[in-house]
């Protein structure tokens, strides 16, 4: 059962060609592998966290244009009502000084107009007043003209056709 | 019935140098390792398959083994502790194949391991250290504990590989006697109990006496 013998020497050669050969073809291609693999996921881990970081940099920037883009953008709207409100109160001023002078001229030609009416009611008035005195002396002219007449056919009557009647 | 490594043949007809059963299982099983290897090595790829993926699990584990002795020193040692648990590991698989024997049953095998492990141990005790106080070291805490010191340190490979070689052969023997008691009731599941599980139990304590040794080596 116990019999030390020559195998012992094959067996220690056995042992260091496998020694020899595994740690050849086995163990160091191996633990490369492993090595390579280790650093390859350590890479891509920091690759990703670095990705990671630069997308939340970009995040954070992005987010500060847009805020800035929005302040921006309440600034023009701000200053574009502000504008318009200006631009209205100068129209409606416009409009009102354009409102008052339409007014003051309108004033002025009524007033005019007043004032030519009444001349030329003064002048109708004078001409009535003429021509009704006129008619009035003409009548009475007629009157006496007629009386006269009708005075002188009278007068006739009396001397040559009275006898008649 | 005997237990332990049969002579098949001898080497140029020299009686000094016999082909035991072992022997041929335990070239097959560095044959099998190296087809795996070449299999693994072949299809390595940053995604592996399960073939590679199971390799690496086997191997982080072996390397994880390592470290929880020796931090940092799991890379530097995976050669010589990885095919200790590959090696021990499909023997241990190749002894439940009927009509193949179990390599670590064979004092040979597990003896020229304990001995690779042994030399390699002290080697790098004197490497670390330098020779001078490698040899103080026998003579610490004092001198009178140098024979122990001595006995102590060549006990290991003998405690190393009798451990595996004793509960290799000692479950054969159960196995063998079962089977002359009762062929259809017990074998298959004590076969896997004996070969498979103790046998996969062995390969890990094999391996951890190892990294001990190593480590005890290695330290200040």
């Amino acid at each position: 059962m116990i019999n030390i013998n020559w195998t012992l020497f094959w067996n220690v050669i056995n042992f260091l060609v496998l020694v020899y050969l595994l740690k050849r073809y086995l163990y160091q291609p191996l633990l490369e592998i492993l090595d390579k693999r280790s650093a390859k996921i350590a890479g891509d881990l920091k690759a990703a966290e670095d990705s990671r970081a630069e997308a939340l940099e970009l995040k954070e920037k992005y987010e500060a244009e847009i805020g800035k883009a929005r302040e921006r953008a309440q600034e023009i709207i701000e200053m574009a009502e502000e504008r318009g409100k200006e631009r209205a109160r100068e129209i409606i001023k416009a409009a009102k000084e354009e409102a008052s002078r339409i007014r003051e001229k309108n004033l002025e030609e009524i007033e005019l107009a007043r004032e030519e009416a009444r001349r030329q009611l003064k002048e109708e008035v004078a001409a009535i007043s003429l021509l009704v005195a006129g008619k009035y002396l003409q009548e009475q002219l007629q009157k006496e003209q007629q009386l006269k007449i009708i005075e002188k056919y009278i007068n006739s009557l009396d001397r040559g056709k009275l006898g008649e009647l | 019935m005997q237990p332990g490594p049969k002579v098949l043949a001898y080497f140029l007809g020299n009686e000094n140098l016999p082909i035991t059963d072992t022997l041929l299982v335990s070239w097959l099983a560095v044959i099998l390792l190296i087809i795996f290897a070449a299999l693994v090595k072949r299809r390595l790829k940053m995604v592996p398959g399960r073939l590679q993926a199971g390799t690496e699990i086997l191997l982080t584990f072996i390397v994880e083994q390592i470290e929880s002795m020796m931090p940092g020193a799991g890379r530097k040692f995976i050669p010589f502790i990885g095919t200790i648990f590959m090696f021990v590991g499909i023997a241990m698989i190749l002894g439940i194949i009927p009509g193949l024997v179990n390599p670590a049953g064979d004092i040979n095998a597990a003896l020229a391991m304990a001995l690779m492990v042994f030399f390699y141990s002290q080697y790098l005790a004197i490497k670390k250290n330098g020779v001078g106080v490698y040899i103080k070291g026998f003579f610490e805490p004092i001198f009178l504990m140098f024979p122990m010191n001595v006995l102590g340190e060549l006990a290991k490979p003998i405690s190393h590989s009798f451990r595996l070689f004793g509960n290799v052969i000692g479950g054969g023997i159960v196995i063998s006697l079962l089977y002359q008691f009762a062929p259809w009731l017990f074998p298959i599941p004590l076969h896997f109990w004996f070969d498979l599980f103790m046998g996969l139990v062995q390969v890990l304590i094999f391996g951890m006496i190892a990294i001990s040794y190593i480590s005890v080596a290695i330290s200040d």
